[in-house]
């Protein structure tokens, strides 16, 4: 198992798509820290307290993008867990996972 | 040997009636002060939202990509949950599609540096952030209105809860 803190580990201020957009964006955290996790690991908890905020983009390329890179909804679901205060934010990472397509 | 006298109930009817009329009245004010309370939390809430409408407006219609204002913007809308959180009245799971609209509309589209464009003010995201604002302001004065009647005793006994219909 393996705890991701965003805040922590990745940025207070993860902003952006991709990585064009900034050092700190969906696509880099997703391929820096959720893709090995998800491969790696039985369990993955990623907190997202602790940022200033996080933009729609950010959260659709990090979460639904590991969907398009070939990762089975169902194996994200049964690995991944999202601790966050803001309830908004669990709810809206689902819905990115379970709308996104395989490319 | 002396007898006790007899207790007479007709004398203690004033103090029953006195101590019955002051809890009530407190009833009442503690209600009144909670109410004034929790009108002045949405208030402030209604500041919020508005000035969160009014930055991603600036944002999007900016002539250039402004990362500080976008940061505030995401910033300002992650607060703005965590300070509805703390409005006693409020059940956060009926805002949690109208706060994912609202983020979704400001910072799904055209909020990125490789994609930002100048937006008109007649723009398809600027109407969807007005949209979704007024959705996060009509839910909390439904909730509001499911705790507090708008007329004397202006609280409610029985919580009634008015869910919004999609069609």
């Amino acid at each position: 198992m393996i705890t991701i803190k965003v805040a922590n580990e990745f940025s207070r201020y993860p902003a952006g798509r991709f990585t064009k957009d900034g050092p700190y964006s969906g696509e880099h955290f997703r391929n820096k820290f959720l893709l090995p996790a998800i491969q790696k690991e039985d369990r993955v908890i990623v907190e997202l307290d602790g940022a200033r905020g996080y933009g729609s983009s950010f959260l659709e390329e990090a979460f639904g993008g590991l969907v398009r890179l070939g990762v089975l909804k169902e194996v994200i679901k049964r690995k991944l867990e999202i601790r966050a205060t803001n309830l908004s934010l669990k709810q809206e990472i689902e819905e990115y996972i379970s709308n996104a397509n395989p490319a | 040997m002396p007898t006790r006298p007899e207790m007479d109930w007709a004398s203690s009817i004033p103090w029953i009636v006195a101590a019955a009329g002051w809890a009530f009245t407190h009833f009442l004010s503690e209600a009144r002060e909670r109410r004034k309370e929790v009108r002045s939390q949405i208030d402030k809430l209604y500041e919020q939202l508005y000035k969160i409408e009014q930055d991603a407006r600036a944002f999007h219609c900016g002539a250039t990509y402004d990362s500080t204002k976008s940061g505030e913007v995401s910033s300002k809308i992650q607060i703005l949950e965590r300070s509805m959180a703390r409005v006693p009245i409020f059940v956060m799971d009926r805002f949690t599609s109208y706060i994912i609209r609202l983020r979704r509309a400001v910072t799904m589209k055209n909020f990125d540096r490789s994609d930002f464009e100048q937006q008109p003010q007649e723009s398809d995201i600027l109407q969807d952030i007005f949209f979704a604002s007024q959705e996060i302001e009509d839910e909390m004065e439904r909730q509001y209105r499911d705790n507090y009647r708008a007329t004397f005793p202006y609280f409610k006994f029985s919580r009634k809860t008015t869910y919004r219909t999609f069609s």
